[in-house]
């Protein structure tokens, strides 16, 4: 019972904390939203605690784990594949600096 | 699988036979209680993962568009009611931890306690739900409704107007002026009426998944709402007993589903920067 009230109490700082790093701005060093990656994280965090202890997940046996925890595997990889695809068309310059030819080179920087 | 936990044995009554007595909490498929609960939970869980596939896809069409439409994103994120999504998803957390205390009432088989904790956690739920039409509400003066013409000018800058047929993109610069002072940030000269068309496309497809996500997880929330309805009724009945609740369990699993959404829609949508 004590774990769940920790918990609580713990969710509710982690959702202040999304509040937070929402206020600052961490810039766009690498090309990656370092908001967006500090949000995400954070998310991950409240959900796995959801998860893992409002959920009983913790307590179950590991095949339910596996049950759980696929999906997000699969939406995981879904998205990375997401990315993947639309970084490598270059369409938007994002890898300018990646193309090897001249002419695709400029063909990219004239956007 | 079954440890030796006193609360899952058997009633010791019937003074019977050599093959297993039969439990009066387990149904004839299942060998013993521990292997219905784990059945439950598992199926339960199979759902939950279609659940899981069912918004990843919008989540991950989400992300593309995002990373495709960056500015017009952020631009149409910071139109949207941050204070009232933090509330809600205050809401919903407090609701989760109702649930779990539902649970636990249901292992100490005290119906009355389920019934008090599943009545905190729909009237947590139906206040969710009222903000959000709230929040719709404000979206709706803000005339935030994606394929309007006059979209994100919002209806006091509208007043400001004479003819509401200027407010169109026919009409670039007054246009432009209209969404400048409805707080977008819109080139507002001539020359560049054709990016502010496009950025403000861009946005009205933000609203899309916007309204999308948000109405798709509302229905998911009425729909726990429902089944909650349900499980009050049934514990009205004194249905549950420390035995036997896993009704309880796996619904509190459904509900706790819908809140690692909103944990995650949250950020996605109201907090892009």
């Amino acid at each position: 019972m004590a774990t769940y009230n920790v918990v609580f109490i713990l969710l509710m700082v982690l959702l202040i904390l999304t509040y937070y790093a929402y206020t600052i701005d961490l810039g766009n060093a690498y090309g990656i939203s370092w908001n967006l990656v500090v949000a995400l994280i954070i998310a991950v965090i409240k959900a796995a605690m959801v998860l893992m202890i409002f959920m009983h997940v913790r307590l179950n046996p590991k095949i339910v784990w596996v049950f759980a925890l696929s999906s997000f595997l699969w939406l995981i990889l879904m998205i990375a594949g997401f990315e993947n695809d639309h970084v490598a068309r270059g369409l938007d310059g994002t890898y300018a600096h990646d193309t090897f030819t001249s002419e695709a080179a400029a063909m990219v920087q004239a956007q | 699988m079954s440890d030796a936990h006193s609360i899952t044995a058997p009633p010791a009554a019937h003074g019977d036979s050599a093959h297993a007595h039969h439990d009066p909490d387990v149904p004839h498929q299942f060998d013993d209680l521990d292997q219905k609960n784990l059945t439950d939970t598992l199926g339960m869980w199979t759902f939950l993962a279609t659940e899981v596939l069912f918004f990843g896809a919008i989540f991950a069409a989400l992300m593309l568009y995002r990373s495709m439409y960056t500015e017009a994103f952020v631009e149409a994120s910071k139109h949207l009611v941050v204070g009232i999504g933090l509330f809600n998803t205050f809401v919903l957390l407090a609701s989760s931890y109702t649930v779990v205390l539902t649970v636990h009432a249901a292992k100490k088989g005290d119906n009355k306690q389920i019934m008090v904790w599943l009545a905190a956690t729909s009237l947590l739920g139906l206040t969710f739900l009222g903000m959000k039409v709230v929040e719709y509400h404000k979206d709706f003066q803000e005339n935030l409704v994606p394929h309007t013409a006059d979209f994100g000018i919002s209806a006091e800058v509208q007043k400001d107007f004479d003819n509401e047929r200027d407010l169109l993109p026919t009409h670039p610069e007054l246009w432009q002026q209209a969404l400048a002072a409805s707080k977008w940030k819109v080139p507002t000269d001539r020359a560049h009426a054709g990016d502010a068309k496009l950025l403000m496309q861009h946005a009205q497809l933000f609203y899309v998944f916007y309204y999308t996500m948000t109405l798709i997880h509302a229905l998911h929330m009425v729909i726990g709402l429902g089944i909650f309805a349900f499980l009050m009724y049934r514990a009205s009945r004194g249905a549950y007993t420390a035995r036997a609740h896993a009704q309880i369990e796996i619904c509190g699993l459904y509900w706790h589903f819908v809140d690692i959404v909103w944990i995650f829609l949250f950020p996605l949508l109201y907090l892009i920067r």
